[in-house]
């Protein structure tokens, strides 16, 4: 391990790249981190049929990034492997019929259970394109923890989620 | 061109402020990030823009506030480190037949950001609504807080449960 102690990190031709007080790093111009932790990926494998009243996962097949490789289109979650703090969000469609009374609801989960949640109704059934959106800041572990998305909807008839990146999307990054 | 090989850069009174891991992903344990619930569900009034107490950290649900920079005595988030900060406010009302829930990020005392979610008339539904924000805090006097407003007809509470009722942010 090697420690340095600085107040200020400059890059060679000395323009002030951060400034470093209270363990607080304040950039002053952007510095690009690589390897930095982050994904986006997208449902693109045709609409998703889900269980009526059952909280479903939805699945992203598509990756359009992957830094760190911590997303798996295997079973479709995020297990970063570095621990500390992350911004996750996702935006999803379900399309088609709702029933009167519909209630649907997304979710980010953590382990299985609820991280965020937001939920929307419909009184008056028909034919729709509803959108949702959802983030959160969420702490993981850099080893077990995982984060996937899941969708709900009840009433007399269940559109299914929407096919496409614009429509249906999870990402996020170690913030 | 130079390279500075470490895995940890501190500040010269010896406090961590970035990790460098194998992989060269950088960790910074110290910036300025909050994300906040309510100790108990609030009940807001009919058609009143509304203050939501955010004053529980709830860290055993996953909450925190790196910095110590959100005061929930008086439901803000004031940090004392200038720059941009990115924030995110979540709200859900509770067994309520509004049409609409809005959800406001105020920044001394103004609204910035404002998101409303919809419902028409049905019974019992917990609508939510959702928004973010970027913005330039001073690191000083600058502070933002969340409120929310609805049409109930009489008051109703915000959902106590974290992840319904949550607000977050964090340094850029």
């Amino acid at each position: 391990m090697s420690v340095v102690r600085v107040n200020q990190l400059q890059d060679t031709s000395t323009n002030v790249a951060a400034n470093v007080s209270g363990g607080v790093v304040t950039f002053s111009n952007r510095i690009i981190q690589p390897a930095k932790i982050a994904f986006k990926a997208g449902k693109t494998d045709g609409n998703q049929s889900i269980s009526n009243s059952s909280l479903t996962q939805v699945t992203f097949n598509s990756i359009l990034l992957n830094d760190g490789s911590c997303y798996s289109t295997g079973n479709n979650r995020f297990t970063p492997n570095v621990a500390g703090n992350y911004f996750l969000y996702t935006a999803l469609q379900l399309t088609g019929v709702f029933g009167d009374n519909a209630t649907y609801y997304i979710t980010i989960r953590k382990n299985g259970s609820v991280e965020v949640y937001n939920e929307n109704k419909v009184w008056e059934g028909g034919s729709f394109s509803l959108t949702r959106s959802a983030s959160s800041l969420c702490t993981a572990n850099g080893s077990s923890d995982y984060f996937d998305i899941a969708v709900f909807v009840n009433g007399s008839s269940t559109p299914p989620v929407r096919s496409g990146f614009a429509f249906t999307q999870f990402g996020g990054y170690l913030i | 061109m130079s390279i500075l090989r470490t895995n940890q850069i501190q500040d010269t009174s010896g406090n961590s402020a970035m990790m460098i891991n194998s992989n060269g992903v950088i960790n910074q344990p110290n910036k300025p990030m909050f994300q906040v619930g309510l100790s108990a569900a609030q009940s807001i009034p009919n058609a009143t823009v509304s203050l939501v107490n955010f004053n529980d950290i709830q860290t055993s649900s996953g909450g925190f506030n790196i910095g110590g920079y959100f005061d929930t005595g008086n439901y803000w988030f004031k940090p004392l480190v200038a720059g941009y900060y990115y924030f995110d406010a979540q709200l859900v009302i509770e067994n309520a037949t509004p049409d609409y829930l809005g959800v406001y990020i105020y920044k001394n005392g103004t609204e910035i950001r404002y998101n409303v979610g919809t419902e028409s008339n049905a019974a019992n539904a917990y609508v939510g609504a959702h928004t973010s924000t970027f913005t330039y805090m001073n690191g000083s006097t600058d502070y933002v807080n969340v409120y929310a407003l609805h049409n109930s007809g009489s008051s109703k509470n915000l959902q106590i449960t974290f992840g319904r009722t949550q607000f977050g942010g964090y340094m850029i």
